[in-house]
């Protein structure tokens, strides 16, 4: 009996002390493209994403069909020329902070870390690694990031006629705060 | 004479100022990009909707997404940031809900309330964790 009282207890702790998992559903990232000829931005508020402090593991899941462009049309071009997006319709991300213990989820500060890790955008699967900055405040976990995504990595085929009103290189910014999972 | 120009004259002005308002507040009013009086293609209870993805993503995406959802639920959250409002839709005890996006400042806060039931309709974008709708209005 003493036994697996034990064992229970020993089970209750460990699982208080693994479950470091934290989600954020409504993470936020958008992209700036910027032309001579034009500006494009669009903004999508409904990333998923999955960070466990305890090794750094690092998730992120996205649908293509949830960026919102200022013009519809703009938006159907993306969504039908360029990401195919109801043939592919998410982007994900999965990877590794690797310099984790270098943050203090209890103590308030601003900690840059790495990441490094596969992104898969348009079904194309690349190596993927950027800088962040990790947030706490008052217990709140907050990230941020900036980084180039070049569309020709990634085989989006964008048309000569459009070519000029489209960066080579678009600028990419994710912010999302997280909340523990239990 | 002089009496009738005058109240010409600022009647005039009072309407002219009053056309001024009205097409000011009509070029610059907020967007509303909802999907409002659209009908909807598909009504069904919001845990049947995340059933069917969680069963086969790949047949839900294709019969859902791009299409106009109308789906009753109870509120199990609400959250907000600067530019939307969301609401999830969860029946008690599932892993999955829908995620309903309506655009702020059309869509106001205090219309929903946890734990109350509410038919929602927007566009159907896909399945993440939960199922994703975008655009949403609250149907009556």
């Amino acid at each position: 009996m003493r036994k697996i009282l034990f064992l229970f207890v020993l089970v209750f702790i460990s699982s208080t002390i693994f479950a470091q998992k934290y989600i954020s559903k409504t993470g936020h990232i958008w992209f700036f493209s910027h032309t001579p000829l034009e500006d494009i931005e669009a903004h999508n508020r409904q990333v998923v994403s999955i960070l466990d402090v305890s090794n750094g593991d690092l998730a992120f899941n996205l649908l293509i069909k949830s960026f919102e462009f200022k013009r519809a049309l703009m938006q159907e071009h993306f969504n039908e020329n360029y990401m195919e997006s109801d043939k592919i319709p998410k982007a994900t991300f999965k990877g590794k902070i690797s310099n984790i213990n270098k943050v203090d989820f209890k103590k308030d500060g601003k900690y840059p870390v790495d990441i490094s890790g596969d992104l898969t955008i348009h079904g194309v699967t690349k190596p993927f690694s950027t800088v962040a900055t990790i947030v706490i405040k008052s217990g709140v976990i907050t990230a941020k990031s900036n980084f180039a995504i070049i569309p020709k990595d990634y085989n989006i085929i964008i048309p000569s006629l459009v070519e000029n009103k489209i960066a080579k290189q678009i600028d990419t910014s994710v912010e999302l705060s997280y909340t523990a999972n239990n | 004479m002089t009496l009738f120009l005058k109240r010409f004259f600022i009647i005039s002005v009072v309407l002219v100022l009053f056309a001024g308002i009205f097409i000011w507040k009509w070029v610059f009013k907020e967007q509303d990009l909802s999907v409002g009086a659209q009908k909807a293609d598909v009504t069904l209870s919001s845990d049947m909707l995340v059933k069917e993805f969680e069963t086969n993503e790949n047949s839900a995406n294709a019969k859902y997404v791009n299409k106009i959802v109308d789906i009753k639920g109870t509120i199990e959250a609400i959250a907000e940031n600067d530019k939307e409002l969301t609401v999830t839709l969860k029946k008690a005890g599932d892993t999955g809900g829908v995620v309903c996006s309506f655009n702020k400042p059309v869509m106001d806060k205090s219309l929903f309330k946890v734990g109350s039931l509410i038919s929602i309709k927007g566009i159907c974008s896909g399945y993440l964790m939960d199922v994703v709708l975008n655009r949403c209005s609250i149907e009556k």
